[in-house]
């Protein structure tokens, strides 16, 4: 558990680095992870702004795609997907509605939702978003993800409208991404991680990287007594016994903490 | 297991050294900061700025006007338009400025025209942000006429004279944000309305302005 409490306190610390605007901190970086610029505190870029910029109507900057790729890929080198568990604020905010989401498993209903046969197919979706929204439709028409991205709403419309109310009227998307956004919501108090699991495209940016990261969780398959707990703890719904450096794996390692033959644990190199 | 470490070492190795040297032989870091982080993002934030028409003597930083004002000013009120690149609502304003101004600017390079409106002159300053060449005065104003303090793009500046309280006449300028009014005849007509009004303001102040 202390350990779990490490990683929260990691989450809450890079909460509180990546909103150093406030304190008047702008730098020139994009994060490795998931948070809008436009949020009046945050302190660097949205990779994903980046890249729709550099392919924009046609255009191809080269500068602007590979910056946030270098530092994605410096991260994800390092820790793979490791950032989505420790570090990107969406994440705390799903690690935070992760409770709902496990009791509402209860429910029939939403039991299913997470073991229906397409799931697997569903996670997919991330990697769709990433070259369909992000690169393809601003090449050929135009921003699309920005106009409807549910990260925004939440970090940068949200707090702009709280901080000053009367600057701003809503723009044509504005209501096609509040609409999105109430199903980000919902999604997130229904299944575990949804956000993560199906949808983020940082997340299928990083998850390619834990294939060949220097950290990632092992399990020893000569201890491992198929108990079946992990699976059951894994907020990704991975299933750890036969996961073998999975791209779904956010190195939460809520896994390693579960195992009571201590079978899982990280790996380094 | 070496070997996997080797090529794990090798790519953390190119990915390190490629980034520090963009950063450091690149403007990438400049173009991030500049062109994303400090400018407010409307399209992110799914918002537009309020128009309002106020004209206000006081400019965004508080700092004086620019030198190149009020060269301008002495023959006609400016109209300072701001864009940049991959920005949409710049694009759906560029077409309704252009025709109202008659002026032909390349989308991506900063501008200058004396131009006219109902036969009265009117100095149209076209600033590009990513332009490399767009003179560092020029690139400040965009802080200095954020009368809002809004920040983001597209945005427009009317500037023109008026009698402040100081007892001097003084640039008067007001600034629009984003898009407003759905077709460009709509913001044609916004446009002529407000030049209506600076080009008054002007020939009202234009004796004590040039003494």
């Amino acid at each position: 558990m202390k350990f779990q409490l490490k990683r929260l306190w990691f989450q809450i610390l890079t909460f509180f680095s990546i909103n150093l605007g406030a304190l008047g901190l702008r730098t020139g970086f994009c994060f490795p992870l998931f948070y809008c610029h436009a949020c009046p505190s945050a302190t660097s870029a949205c990779p994903l702004r980046s890249f729709e910029k550099s392919v924009y109507k046609g255009s191809f900057a080269l500068d602007s795609i590979l910056y946030p790729i270098l530092i994605l890929g410096f991260f994800g080198t390092i820790t793979g997907r490791a950032i989505c568990g420790w570090a990107c604020p969406i994440g705390l905010l799903q690690r935070a509605t992760g409770g709902p989401a496990r009791q509402l498993k209860k429910f029939k209903f939403v039991k299913r939702i997470g073991s229906y046969r397409f799931e697997p197919i569903l996670r997919y979706t991330k990697y769709i978003m990433l070259i369909g929204l992000v690169f393809v439709t601003p090449y050929f028409i135009g921003f699309m993800f920005t106009d409807v991205c549910p990260i925004g709403v939440l970090t940068g419309t949200m707090p702009i409208i709280l901080l000053e109310p009367y600057k701003f009227v809503p723009s044509s998307f504005f209501w096609y991404a509040m609409i999105i956004f109430i199903l980000f919501i919902i999604l997130i108090f229904l299944v575990e991680r949804g956000w993560c699991r199906y949808f983020c495209p940082i997340g299928a940016f990083l998850a390619p990287f834990n294939k060949i990261s220097m950290i990632h969780v092992d399990v020893d398959l000569e201890k491992c007594v198929h108990c079946n707990l992990c699976s059951i703890e894994c907020p990704m719904g991975i299933d750890v016994p036969n996961m073998y450096k999975d791209p779904e794996c956010i190195l939460c390692g809520k896994c390693v903490n579960v195992c009571p033959r201590d079978a899982i644990a990280y790996g380094r190199f | 297991m070496n070997k996997f470490f080797t090529i794990q070492i090798c790519l953390l190795l190119v990915i390190s050294v490629t980034f520090v040297g963009m950063v450091y032989y690149t403007d990438i870091y400049d173009k991030t900061q500049g062109g994303i982080v400090e400018v407010l993002c409307l399209s992110c934030i799914k918002l537009f700025p309020l128009t309002s028409t106020d004209f206000t003597f006081e400019t965004g930083t508080g700092e004086p006007h620019p030198d190149f004002i009020w060269e301008s000013l002495r023959t006609g009120p400016v109209f300072l338009h701001y864009s940049e690149d991959a920005c949409a609502a710049c694009d759906v304003m560029f077409p309704s400025v252009t025709e109202f101004l008659q002026v032909k600017p390349i989308k991506d390079k900063s501008f200058y025209k004396l131009t006219s409106v109902d036969d009265k002159p009117v100095h149209y300053y076209y600033i590009y942000l990513d332009d490399e060449a767009t003179s560092e005065e020029q690139l400040h104003t965009f802080e200095i006429y954020d009368k809002d303090h809004i920040h983001g793009l597209p945005m427009f500046s009317v500037v023109t004279i008026n009698y402040a309280h100081s007892g001097v006449i003084e640039p008067y300028y007001t600034t629009l944000y984003g898009q407003f009014e759905d077709t460009d005849e709509q913001r044609i007509e916004f446009f002529s309305e407000l030049m209506d009004e600076a080009f008054q303001l002007y020939d009202e102040n234009l004796p004590g302005f040039i003494k």
